[in-house]
């Protein structure tokens, strides 16, 4: 097999895997990123093989009140009652029978109706039909109390798909806020990412003795990636460093301070830096106080130094 | 197709509409638009649903869950990942594998296919379909016909079942390599084989 046939296989599998994926989710970037549009155009025409399979299926048409439903949904007329269906005429022109004197239904009196000439028998005296007019009464009712059931399912399908239609739009207000704040999230997610992995190599920096400065209860931890390119500084328990002052990170490499980024910190609250490169050769940290904006070699006091060199690769 | 109630100007424009522009309609918030898609790709969304589902009830439970959620998300619609066709028929297969899933009674699943036909009950779902739609259909019936069936077989396990490749080897007894190699291979022939309809998609 040759290299572009297994990547073509690689891409093949990777359109299959895509059957796994929320296709409505926002684009994720390759794992393997970046890599040429020929190998974009592959997997997107495997996946058009993949969607064009659906037509094996025989086609089926949905019901008509179904297209009816979707779209009164989405106009926001979500308390649409599909009307049941008109009794049949022959149910509702059942001749009017006479009933017994003091029958009654749901505690009514049943009145008698009118007599009919058909109700009459041959002999001149009313017809004795009054067992047929209670069972037609109780089939009525029966009726309606399925008409009612049914009406209720109704209602509390139409207020399921309401609430089906409300959740779609939240999911959706929690992706653009996702979007909008896409940077910090995305930063965060990297951050979290970094202090959770096996790999990450940690590295507490404690306070200097005898150092006024560094309050005996601060420190600090910076959290190194397996990489030594990325790292992630917490810090707590400082004070804030002083008007025209910032805290300064140095990275001791080779026995020399390298400036790796300034902080300060409200009173009370924890502070944290980042970045994606370390200097080569990085053994030690070092937090000073200087002037604010960070100076090229350190002159202030150092308020917190690791206390174990980092491994070096 | 079924009849559209949308008999006005706007309507009418709409119906002249490629796949991805009605889409982008839909986004802007047109329900004519979303009974346009619905018209021309429901009885394919509601045959994929029934196949899978092997229950006209929830097949068209899901495909009103589909439209819905079309109407929702239309705006996250991306041409350059998918056709619109494909796009739909992977959203509606999503939904409808995550219920059989859930369900988690295939073996059933399986008989009730067999027993109900799907369509059934409905008259004609061909004739309700699009021309384009059904000329498509035809082609990739076609194709996969010829398809090898132990190939054809590993892909529509996959595709109408949900199942992973470890399962699909679990389930028959092949091993997973010879799996993997067979969805390999029927992916591959049906990309030539579907060129014209591939083509015709982008």
């Amino acid at each position: 097999m040759t290299n572009d046939e297994r990547h073509e296989d690689q891409l093949i599998e990777e359109a299959l895997a895509g059957l796994e994926r929320d296709v409505t989710a926002p684009g994720e970037p390759r794992a393997d990123a970046p890599r040429g549009a020929d190998a974009e155009t592959l997997v997107r025409l495997y996946t058009e093989v993949l969607g064009l399979v659906a037509y094996d299926a025989p086609p089926a048409a949905p019901a008509p009140e179904l297209r009816e439903r979707v779209l009164a949904l989405v106009r926001g007329d979500e308390t649409m009652e599909v009307e049941p269906d008109e009794p049949q005429a022959a149910e509702l022109h059942t001749p009017p029978v006479p009933f017994p004197p003091g029958a009654t239904l749901f505690g009514q009196p049943l009145e008698p109706p009118p007599r009919h000439p058909a109700a009459v028998g041959p002999s001149g005296r009313p017809a004795r039909r009054w067992p047929l007019a209670l069972a037609a009464s109780v089939a009525l009712a029966c009726l309606g109390l399925s008409a009612w059931f049914w009406l209720g399912l109704e209602q509390q399908r139409a207020e399921i798909d309401s609430l089906r239609v409300q959740r779609d739009r939240l999911e959706e207000q929690v992706a653009e806020l996702e979007r909008e704040d896409g940077g910090e999230l995305a930063a965060l997610r990297q951050r979290l990412g970094l202090v959770t992995s096996p790999a990450v190599e940690v590295m507490p920096l404690r306070p200097v003795e005898g150092e006024a400065a560094a309050p005996p209860r601060s420190r600090g931890v910076l959290y190194v990636a397996a990489d030594h390119q990325h790292w992630f500084l917490s810090v707590d328990g400082l004070p804030p460093a002083g008007p025209e002052r910032d805290y300064q990170l140095w990275f001791i490499a080779g026995g020399k301070p390298v400036p790796a980024g300034t902080f300060d910190l409200e009173p009370g609250a924890p502070a944290s830096l980042s970045a994606e490169t370390m200097p080569a050769g990085t053994e030690l940290a070092a937090i000073t106080v200087e002037p604010a904006g960070g100076v090229p070699q350190p002159t202030g006091p150092m308020v917190l130094k690791s206390t174990e060199p980092l491994k070096i690769l | 197709m079924a009849p559209s109630t949308d008999s006005t100007p706007l309507a009418d424009h709409l119906g002249a509409l490629g796949d991805a522009a009605l889409v982008r309609q839909v986004a802007d918030r047109r329900p004519d638009a979303l009974g346009e898609l619905y018209d021309r790709f429901s009885p394919l969304l509601l045959g994929l649903t029934v196949r899978i589902l092997g229950s006209r009830g929830e097949a068209e439970e899901v495909l009103q869950d589909v439209f819905l959620h079309v109407w929702n998300r239309a705006d996250r619609y991306d041409p350059s990942r998918s056709s619109v066709s494909t796009w739909l028929v992977l959203i509606a297969r999503s939904r409808a594998i995550d219920r059989l899933r859930s369900r988690r009674v295939v073996e059933r699943t399986l008989e009730a296919v067999q027993q109900e036909a799907p369509g059934g009950g409905h008259a004609s779902p061909e004739a309700a379909e699009n021309v384009l739609i059904r000329e498509r259909r035809e082609r990739v019936r076609s194709e996969l016909a010829v398809l090898p069936a132990e190939q054809r077989e590993v892909l529509e396990l996959a595709f109408f079942q949900g199942l992973s490749q470890s399962e699909i080897a679990g389930r028959t007894g092949i091993p997973l390599g010879t799996v993997k190699t067979r969805s390999l291979l029927a992916m591959k022939k049906l990309r030539q084989a579907l060129r014209p309809a591939i083509r015709e998609l982008l």
